[in-house]
């Protein structure tokens, strides 16, 4: 019975594999007309993503004001415009030539260079102005578009870890594939671990003119589905800034949407949207070196020695730690609260 | 990670001790004893940092090779043919969900209702649970269905002829392997749990006068001080939750 019953699992496990006919069948995304529109009551269109929206959903928007989805209906998500969202405050120091965060803050150590890993999880997501196809399974344009990020950083002197894991095929088990890649990034202490993706919207949703250049803006991600939420939510807040300052109109905002997106691994994961199937790859590689520009800023770093001595002298108290402090209070309250419940649950009298 | 600030290293920390405290105590409900797992949950941390080339598109981490190990070791000692071969259609079941899953429900994790990572476990819970009341089940099918999800990315990889490599366990101790197992087994015990608080308590007819005493709840106040008798008692009664092996 056992050999027959094993038997029948691999035969089930090979046929339902081989017979997967998406296995081989390159990913498309979906018609232009069914990407998700973001309204505002005022019937305003407030922003535009390919990803499925869900009611709770939040968008931190270009100018900063904080909207969450209340209903949706069919592909239109109406929004409640919540305020404007306080942004830590940048000033500009002219000695160093660099933005600095007023707030006191510093994450990196004077002289240490900091590292940033870099993956895609989708390793087929295309250009198709520049690609001619939107999916390339195992070796997408979005390679060329992380590889000119890599660069841009190296040649600023930060370290960068770069793996080019493929994780396709382009399914819903692509996040499990690509959590062994950051988790394997991960073992080299990062300072921030990136993953960089393209959207599936009209290409007007990304094009942009930034200091003179026609480049795709840049999106930040973060799921709403995991405990590092509020801290990577506020250092997404943090990168805003900078870009904000550094490369205005770089930005297309803050996207808080239902998702795991490997963020549980760290409290500085970040998912980057840079620009859509529809824009062309030359532009979003120039929205990412734009980008690359403010991460220095972002992570306390200066290869200039004045500014980092100057920063040194600044004391560890940020915005990041009472958002960790928050995400350990309610670690421990829904652990208290399960424990409770399950002795409550195994106190049950003999029937 | 050196450079992050205090609180972030804070989270981080707090947040490794409650998932390793949490995955303990999962094993310890595995009729493992106290110590072997907590020297699994050593040997899976440790084997986390080493990766095994078996082939040029296949590397297996040693934290998940663990993992795998132990779901067949905990089957292996399942104590009826009868139980084994349940867990064995759990997990052919559990695998034919997630592929199914994989092939309908859309590639980006938004477009479902629970995340990706949730959904393996949910589904090895609810069918090791069902298939036989078991959290053995519920683990070796949660860990089976998680290495056919593997074995269907080789069968892609080698069948397209694209480049890449499958990471088996790849993200050590905090792979979907290890966590779909130990969720999978929480939840199996929260169905058997909470399915008999609302029958109200544990079935005792017809049970075994010895099962039927160990069910109830231990009398503290009037509690003799503890005999070579009494430890046994306490040791046997400990092993029987809702979620019964049987």
């Amino acid at each position: 019975m056992l050999k027959r019953t094993l038997i029948i699992f691999l035969m089930l496990l090979i046929g339902s594999s081989v017979g997967g006919g998406t296995f081989n069948a390159a990913y498309e995304e979906q018609p232009l007309d069914k990407c998700f529109t973001l309204l505002d009551e005022n019937n305003n269109v407030i922003h535009q993503t390919g990803s499925k929206v869900y009611a709770g959903d939040e968008y931190i928007s270009v100018s900063n004001g904080r909207y969450k989805v209340v209903d949706i209906i069919g592909n239109t998500a109406r929004c409640k415009y919540q305020g404007e969202e306080k942004m830590p405050v940048l000033s500009y120091d002219k000695k160093t030539n660099a933005w600095n965060f007023n707030t006191k803050e510093l994450p990196v150590v004077a002289g240490k260079r900091p590292t940033v890993a870099v993956y895609h999880t989708h390793s087929d997501e295309s250009y198709v102005p520049s690609d001619g196809k939107e999916s390339i399974e195992g070796n997408g344009g979005i390679y060329d578009v992380g590889q000119v990020l890599v660069n841009k950083l190296q040649k600023m002197g930060l370290e960068v870890q770069y793996n080019k894991n493929n994780h396709n095929p382009h399914d819903i088990n692509a996040y499990n594939r690509s959590r062994r890649t950051a988790a394997s990034l991960l073992k080299k202490s990062p300072d921030t671990i990136i993953d960089v993706h393209r959207d599936a919207v009209p290409a007007s949703q990304y094009q942009a003119q930034v200091k003179g250049k026609d480049v795709t803006k840049v999106k930040l991600v973060v799921g709403r589905s995991n405990p590092n939420m509020k801290s990577n939510l506020e250092y997404a807040k943090k990168i805003k800034s900078v870009m904000d300052k550094k490369t205005p109109g770089l930005s297309n905002g803050i996207y808080i949407g239902k998702g795991d997106y490997n963020q549980d691994l760290s409290p500085r994961a970040m998912l980057l949207e840079v620009g859509a199937h529809t824009n062309k790859k030359e532009d979003a590689e120039k929205g990412i070196s734009l980008f690359a520009e403010t991460l220095p800023s972002v992570l306390g770093y200066s290869n200039n020695p004045v500014s980092q001595s100057q920063a040194a002298k600044k004391p560890l108290e940020s915005s990041e730690n009472k958002s960790a402090g928050t995400s350990i209070l309610m670690i421990l309250i829904v652990v208290a609260a399960a424990a409770g419940g399950y002795y409550l649950l195994n106190r049950g009298t003999n029937k | 990670m050196a450079n992050f600030p205090l609180g972030l290293i804070a989270l981080v920390v707090v947040s490794i001790l409650i998932y390793f405290g949490v995955a303990h105590r999962v094993l310890d409900r595995l009729r493992l004893s106290d110590r072997a797992a907590l020297a699994l949950i050593a040997l899976i941390i440790v084997g986390s940092f080493i990766d095994i080339p078996l082939s040029s598109r296949v590397t297996i981490n040693l934290g998940g090779f663990i993992a795998v190990g132990l779901a067949f070791y905990v089957i292996i000692g399942a104590g009826t043919a009868f139980e084994k071969m349940r867990a064995f259609l759990a997990g052919v079941v559990t695998a034919l969900a997630l592929f199914l899953a994989a092939r309908f429900l859309g590639a980006e994790p938004e477009k479902i209702f629970i995340d990706p990572i949730y959904i393996y476990p949910l589904v090895a819970g609810v069918v090791g649970y069902l298939a036989g009341r078991s959290r053995r089940g519920a683990f070796f099918a949660a860990v089976m269905g998680i290495l056919a999800l593997d074995i269907g990315q080789y069968l892609y990889l080698t069948r397209s002829g694209i480049r890449g490599v499958v990471h088996v366990g790849g993200a050590g101790a905090f792979d979907s392997l290890i966590l779909a197992g130990i969720i999978a087994v929480l939840l199996a015990e929260l169905i058997g749990e909470t399915l008999e608080r609302v029958q109200g308590g544990p079935e005792t007819e017809d049970r075994p006068q010895e099962l039927v005493k160990n069910l109830r709840e231990p009398e503290v106040v009037q509690k003799p001080l503890p005999t070579e008798e009494s430890d046994k008692n306490e040791k046997s009664s400990g092993e029987n939750g809702g979620a019964e092996d049987a």
